[in-house]
């Protein structure tokens, strides 16, 4: 099956990082770990990894870089005591624990 | 090398304002601001990043625009440092006097108010609210009612602020603010809190919120400065708190963002209110929530900044259609 996305690590400098312009030809989606999706076989894609200094990843590389991320939110979570606000339902400061994600093809 | 005239045939204007009824193409030159412009038109609408904030923020502020923006408050606790943006950066300003949590601001980047908020241990709310000049914070009058909850501020100035349907003690408490004097008027439609409001005094809308026990809704409404009437309900999955906003009046109104309740985590669509119809924007690239970065001129000038998760993210919305651009040198 042909693959939809492709995975780069680029860090989020700011203004200039996705323009409107880069915005209206390639589809972004951003992940914890400063892990981006951006479509595959497409040539202004593969010229805004370039640009941005991204570092291509595969889909495994990719989903590890994540996982990793996500596995030390969990923790932090789970770190925190039960009766904090963070933890109680209702509360202003209620968090969700975060949640696993599996990154497509 | 060719001019605009050997080019074109004629000699780009100069104008001390922006002219009105600009056409595609079309090309002047402000003298006031010294920058020359061209209309544009743009086939589909767009997020793109902005300058990152200096601190990781709950983005909670006002504004006029892209270019004029400011955020009043950060988390409980901790930051209370004022950051002001100016299109591409976020520089850092006073700070304000209470680090209190879940402040709600509405209005422009050099009049807006800072309301209400609360502390932990025991769990208070609070009425005071901060006037913010665009240099420096004052007290202002305090609300009839304390609460708390980021959207639930609204108006273009200080000198017409609302307040409606905050978290809290009495949660369907609605107050208008003249500049110096809170004024309960007709309360929220039951059961609905902590919705996420734009507009003005007399035209406003409330999108989502919380109803009872700690669900969000679809259900909206449209608000004169008197009575509520319910508009039609955002789509399911597009519930949220704590969303962007951008509006000056009910009927041109734009949500993105936001967390869903109990536990449903947060969300990247969008969703313009054009006074009849919700209809489909852009999504963000990522879901996002805890912000409040409407502009209080205009739903496309919309800005969201700080939030949750990574919270010095900034995105600038650029809406489909006509856009008047400036022409860079370099």
């Amino acid at each position: 099956m042909a693959k939809t996305y492709q995975y780069c690590v680029a860090e989020n400098w700011g203004k200039g990082f996705i323009t409107h312009a880069d915005a209206r030809k390639v589809e972004f989606t951003s992940f914890p770990g400063n892990v981006w999706r951006v479509n595959a076989h497409n040539q202004d894609a593969n010229k805004w990894v370039a640009g941005v200094a991204g570092t291509h990843k595969t889909l495994s590389e990719a989903q590890a870089i994540v996982d990793a991320e996500v596995t030390q939110a969990q923790a932090d979570w789970d770190a925190i005591p039960a009766d904090d606000p963070r933890k109680t339902e209702g509360s202003p400061e209620y968090t969700p624990r975060p949640e696993d994600i599996t990154l497509e093809e | 090398m060719a001019t605009y005239y050997d080019i074109f045939g004629q000699k780009v204007q100069y104008l001390s304002s922006d002219p009105a009824n600009v056409t595609e193409g079309q090309v002047w030159y402000n003298s006031t601001s010294n920058t020359a412009k061209y209309q544009s038109f743009v086939a589909s609408s767009s997020w793109a990043t902005g300058g990152n904030m200096n601190d990781a923020n709950n983005g909670n502020g006002g504004g006029d625009s892209q270019t004029s923006a400011v955020a009043l408050q950060g988390t409980l606790g901790s930051v209370t440092t004022v950051e002001e943006y100016d299109g591409s950066t976020w520089t850092n300003g006073p700070n304000s006097s209470n680090t209190y949590g879940s402040r709600s601001a509405g209005g422009a980047s050099a009049s807006a108010g800072l309301i209400g908020g609360y502390t932990n241990s025991p769990f208070t709310t609070y009425t005071a609210l901060e006037e913010w000049n665009g240099s420096s914070f004052s007290g202002g009058g305090s609300s009839n009612t304390p609460g708390y909850g980021q959207g639930t501020c609204y108006g273009v100035n200080l000198n017409s602020l609302g307040w409606v349907g905050r978290d809290g003690p009495n949660n369907t408490a609605n107050e208008h603010y003249d500049g110096s004097t809170w004024t309960t008027v007709n309360p929220s439609p039951p059961g609905q809190r902590g919705g996420n409001l734009a507009g003005v005094l007399t035209s406003a809308i409330m999108a989502s919120g919380f109803v009872p026990p700690n669900n969000t809704t679809v259900n909206s409404f449209d608000y004169d400065g008197t009575s509520w009437t319910a508009i039609t309900n955002l789509s399911p999955g597009d519930d949220s708190l704590n969303s962007g906003s951008g509006a000056t009046t009910s009927s041109a109104y734009m949500k993105y963002g936001g967390n869903r309740e109990p536990s449903l985590g947060r969300i990247a669509t969008s969703d313009f209110w054009n006074g009849s119809a919700w209809s489909s924007e852009v999504s963000l690239p990522a879901p996002r929530s805890g912000s409040n970065g409407g502009t209080a001129t205009s739903y496309t000038g919309a800005l969201m900044f700080g939030g949750t998760p990574s919270g010095t993210t900034t995105f600038e919305f650029q809406a489909a259609g006509a856009t008047t651009k400036t022409i860079a040198t370099s």
